[in-house]
Formats: structure tokens, sequence, C-alpha cells
């Protein structure tokens, strides 16, 4: 019995044929992010629905937010996440050591984020506002804390990355981790991007 | 480095920066660029939902993702954008 003739096959590279249709990292984080953001939606269609009701206080309440710390902590969000994009080039070029600088830099804007937080807040408690002053400010402390919630749980999870990049594992699931980890971290700031605009600026 | 800015994530991030800018300064100053009121809230949630677009497509690598990813994440910003103007303009 002859052998077969193969020479009409071409190799196909495993990463081209899948390159396509592949999820960025692991399909059950992608669960946890559009849980998420679909939570969320409904946070966002609440309020603005509760707004229309009473347009007057829910302005006067927001001219007592301080624009310039959202602005703030919005400009710290993006710059977080381009870090973490660049993070992740690094560990698919194979340069865990750089992947984890970045990663560790994204996590201080992380702890950046909290520290303005919470010098919002406390501000605002100083004032005398707080979760039961209005029901501007009781959307404005739920979400801006579940949000805070978030950003830790991101935080957590950046940490590990950088741990596990700093041991060199840049490929296969811990890569999937990797990407996994910045798909969150990357909702994390898309959610407070809607904040921003909803709670502080809409007039 | 300067290989690293001109890549298009970079490019996508100072957009991001000077959307978020411009946002903020009007913002900042209600009825300064925009006089009317519900105009100027639906132009920052329009600009809100252009940034998480970019933030998906181009950060979160959906743009290389399946198709179901992709459909799934342009009906989550269509219908949540949509909603959001609705309840804004009392269209519901």
């Amino acid at each position: 019995m002859s052998e077969p003739d193969l020479s009409s096959f071409k190799a196909v590279p495993p990463q081209a044929a899948t390159h396509k249709q592949s999820m960025p990292g692991e399909g059950g984080v992608w669960i946890i992010i559009f849980g998420d953001m679909m939570v969320f939606a409904l946070f966002f269609a609440t309020f603005v629905y509760y707004r229309g009701l009473d347009i007057e206080t829910y302005n006067a309440s927001q001219a007592t937010l301080d624009k310039g710390l959202g602005l703030l902590n919005t400009l710290i969000l993006l710059t977080s996440s381009w870090f973490v994009v660049w993070a992740i080039r690094c560990a698919k070029s194979g340069d865990g050591k750089e992947a984890a600088h970045r990663i560790l830099a994204a996590a201080a804007l992380g702890v950046g984020f909290w520290v303005v937080k919470i010098i919002e807040y406390a501000a605002k408690f100083e004032e005398g506002y707080s979760v039961v002053t209005d029901e501007f400010f009781g959307f404005y402390f739920m979400f801006t804390g579940i949000h805070l919630v978030h950003v830790t749980a991101g935080l957590g999870a950046l940490v590990y990355a950088q741990h596990v990049l700093r041991q060199g594992r840049v490929s296969g699931g811990d890569l999937d981790n990797l990407v996994g980890i910045g798909a969150f971290w990357h909702m994390v700031d898309l959610l407070w991007i809607v904040l921003f605009a909803i709670l502080y600026l809409m007039g | 480095m300067i290989k690293e800015l001109k890549s298009a994530e970079s490019i996508v991030w100072m957009v991001l920066m000077a959307i978020t800018a411009l946002s903020w300064l009007l913002g900042a100053n209600h009825g300064a660029f925009i006089s009317n009121a519900f105009a100027e809230s639906s132009f920052l949630i329009v600009l809100a939902f252009i940034k998480i677009r970019l933030i998906l497509f181009y950060f979160m690598e959906v743009r290389h993702g399946p198709i179901t990813l992709r459909l799934s994440c342009e009906a989550w910003l269509i219908f949540s954008c949509i909603g959001i103007l609705a309840f804004l303009g009392d269209f519901l």
C-alpha cells in the first residue's frame, strides 16, 4: 500500500487560523463583564429617569460635586488602561519583566483613583452630605461606591498579574488570564466614563 | 517608547483624553457652548459612548474577537445609549 501524497496540503500556523475568531482572554471573564455592564446600564437608566422627575434638585446637588476631581479620576483610569494595553503587548512579545513594570504603573494609577475618591468622599461628608441627603446623593454614593468595589477587585487582579509576569510566565493560560484581567480593568474604566458623564457633567 | 506612542492604541488613548477634556469643558460651563440643556446633555452622553466603543474595540481587543462578541458589544452600546437618551428627553 502506497503512502498518501500530502504535498498539496499546506501547514496553517495555528495562530493565523484562529486569530480572527479567538476570544480576547478567558471566555468566563466576558460573562462577568457583560453581567456588570447590564447591571450598570440599568443603574444609568434608573438615575436618568428619576433625575427627569426632579431635575432642579438633582442639578442643585450635582453643582456641589468637584468636577475637577471627576476629570482627574477619568484621566487617571484612561491612562491606567493604556498601561495595561502596553503591558499585554509586552507580554505577547515575551517580555514578562517589562509587562510587569507596566502593570505596576497601571496599579499605581488605580491606587491614585482610590485616593482621589476618598478625598472627594471626605470633603462631601465634611460639608454635611451623605447617602440620605437626597435622591441624587443616594445614587451618587451607591453607584460610585459599587464602582469603587470593582476598582478594588481590579487592583487585586493587577497585583496578581504583576506577580505572575515577574516570574516570566507570559504564554498559554497565563497570557489568557492577563488579557482577561486587562479586559476587566478596561470595563472598570468604561463604567466610570458613563458615571462621570451622568453624575458630574450633565446639566 | 516612541514606537509605542505611534501605535493605534496610543492614538486611541490620546483621543480618549481629548474627548474627556472636551466633555469636562462642556459640563463645567453649562450653556456656554450649547444653549439647549437637552442637546448639551445628549451630546455629553454620545461622547461618553464613543469613548466606550473605542475602549471596547481597541483596548479590550473586541475588534479581533468573534462576531458574537462584536455584535453583543454593539448591541449593549446602542441599547444603553438610546435608553439613556430616551429617558433624558422624556420620550418614554
